[in-house]
């Protein structure tokens, strides 16, 4: 892949950093859950994943994160294919992609102090080094989701959701990554601070040029949060555009389907 | 009547509050416990007799210069009993170190290795579980000789079954949950994930299991050194005290009933104390659910 120059295309103006190519997927010898799905994350560009459950959403986002091989096809990392045997490069992919995961209770560890959950990207992954590096950026990092500084020596357990989100989102921040994989993030949450957590979202990707994947099923929300917007039905992506397009003149039976399905206030 | 809806904000308190109280569990288990703790220490710096001395007359009942009398061949009973708490001490921690070191071993490679070795440790956990500590207790002496090192091996092992299916169960609750796979991808590998994560999630639900075990290799081992199988003379063992004592106890009760008295009150300070610090040691909010 050659160097991005001024002046071409939109879609060639950043390299794309991770990248499902023609990845199929399926558990054991059961049935396809994932067949040829193709899907680009270029930095600072918000893309919505939507569908129903079951239509393989988090599967796909299992592959993206190398937690998982996909049975044919391949995830690219900054054009390369993902190889989860090597260490190497697995430390670099893992500091350039991040999770948020759905349910703010069970991905922080209710017994270890928040601001050891935040450094622990920082540790595994051998970034800051010393004890008062990695303090000081724990404090940085609460403070750019809005926590106060002292939430490092508190337990989860003195957090509601919509804070633990914002603890989460501070780890997945840590190692700096250019592209942040959210499945569900704010599904679990109040209505009253879903809001407030996908601003965040909007916030930290305009400002520090992170490319989003947002799974959802919620396409008020992808509306709001996504420039592009790809729909996966039964494990294949039925369409796939900018959010506006797809949303005001879906061309898929099934698009259609899913937005006559969100409900409306009269 | 009125049903008042709970708010989304009643329901999630930004504060969610640690259920603690002040346990008299831990108070009374912990003075028990407590006293046993300091006579057995004691007895490895001061004795008030040597534990050979006969010079006490036989089967005296208690008195000023023999605060527990003394038995048959005129030793002083009340040291022995600090011997006999010293080698209470020693079963216990001994033997709950071996469960707890070996169970918790076991029980996170079945729960992290495949299919496969799960099903074979757990099946033979099972037979493990099944089998008594008595009959284990006797194969052990018949391998190694009667001694403390055979009652308290013999006891560890048999208690790490439990330990270990419990770890497993626990370790596999664990690790089902999402902060491992946010673990994961953090870029931290498995053992230090099992130490970061696991243990400290697994060790709250062993801590009772635990302590209740030490009470329950107190009498085990008196019941090993009642029928000869324990620590040999002249070592003395509560439960050999109780056997010695038996063939006299219309004529010297107290030799029989002070031993007894000291294990049901070192049983019963263990087990208060295993109550009182699963309170302190687990508070509500940090369990996984």
């Amino acid at each position: 892949m050659t160097a991005a120059t001024p002046g071409e295309a939109q879609a060639n103006a950043a390299p794309v950093v991770l990248a499902a190519d023609r990845v199929s997927f399926s558990y054991g010898r059961g049935a396809e859950v994932l067949h040829d799905v193709s899907l680009a994350l270029v930095p600072g560009e918000s893309v919505g994943l939507v569908g129903e459950s079951g239509a393989g959403k988090t599967s796909l986002l299992r592959l993206l994160l190398g937690l998982g091989a996909p049975t044919s096809g391949e995830i690219r990392f900054e054009g390369h294919a993902l190889d989860r045997r090597d260490t190497r490069s697995m430390l670099a992919f893992r500091r350039a992609v991040q999770p948020v995961y759905q349910d703010p209770f069970s991905s922080l560890d209710p017994r270890m102090r928040v601001g050891d959950s935040v450094a622990e990207p920082l540790r595994s992954l051998g970034i800051a080094g010393g004890r008062t590096e990695r303090a000081a950026r724990v404090t940085e990092l609460l403070e750019s989701v809005g926590l106060p500084a002292d939430a490092a020596e508190r337990y989860p357990d003195a957090f509601s959701g919509g804070q633990r989100q914002r603890i989460a989102i501070a780890r997945a921040l840590a190692p700096e990554p250019r592209v942040i994989l959210a499945d569900e993030p704010v599904s679990a949450l109040d209505t009253s601070v879903r809001m407030q957590v996908i601003e965040l979202f909007q916030r930290l990707a305009r400002e520090r040029g992170i490319g989003l994947l947002l799974v959802s099923h919620d396409l008020t929300i992808v509306a709001a949060l996504c420039r592009r917007i790809a729909v996966l039905e039964g494990g294949i992506i039925v369409e796939q555009g900018e959010t506006r397009s797809v949303l005001t003149e879906p061309r898929h039976p099934y698009t259609r389907r899913l937005l006559d399905s969100v409900p409306r206030l009269p | 009547m009125t049903v008042s809806v709970p708010t989304a904000a009643e329901q999630k308190p930004v504060v969610r509050r640690a259920r603690r109280r002040t346990s008299i569990n831990l108070v009374v288990g912990g003075v028990l416990f407590g006293v046993i703790v300091t006579v057995a220490v004691l007895s490895l710096f001061a004795l008030p007799y040597e534990p050979s001395d006969t010079t006490g007359g036989r089967l005296q009942p208690p008195s000023g210069e023999h605060w527990a009398g003394t038995d048959r061949l005129g030793r002083d009973l009340f040291t022995q009993l600090m011997i006999g708490a010293r080698l209470a001490m020693l079963t216990g921690l001994g033997s709950v170190a071996i469960a707890a070191v070996v169970g918790v071993v076991v029980g996170l490679v079945a729960a992290t290795a495949g299919r496969w070795i799960d099903d074979a440790l757990s099946s033979l956990l099972d037979i493990a579980i099944a089998f008594p500590t008595l009959l284990l207790a006797m194969l052990v002496v018949a391998w190694r000789g009667a001694s403390l090192d055979s009652a308290i091996l013999a006891i560890g092992l048999a208690g790490s079954a439990v330990i270990a299916r419990l770890t497993r169960v626990t370790a596999s609750r664990v690790l089902a949950q999402e902060f491992v796979k946010a673990s994961r991808t953090s870029g931290t590998g498995t053992l230090r994930l099992i130490r970061l994560h696991v243990l400290p999630n697994v060790w709250p639900t062993l801590i009772v299991p635990l302590a209740l075990q030490f009470g329950g290799a107190v009498v085990a081992e008196a019941s090993l050194s009642y029928v000869g199988l324990g620590s040999p003379p002249p070592n003395a063992s509560w439960g050999r005290m109780l056997q010695e004592a038996q063939s006299t106890v219309l004529v010297a009760p107290s030799a029989a009933i002070l031993p007894g008295l000291l294990l049901v009150a070192t049983i019963i300070g263990v087990n208060l104390l295993a109550d009182g610090l699963r309170d302190v040691a687990d508070p509500a909010g940090r369990s996984i659910r």
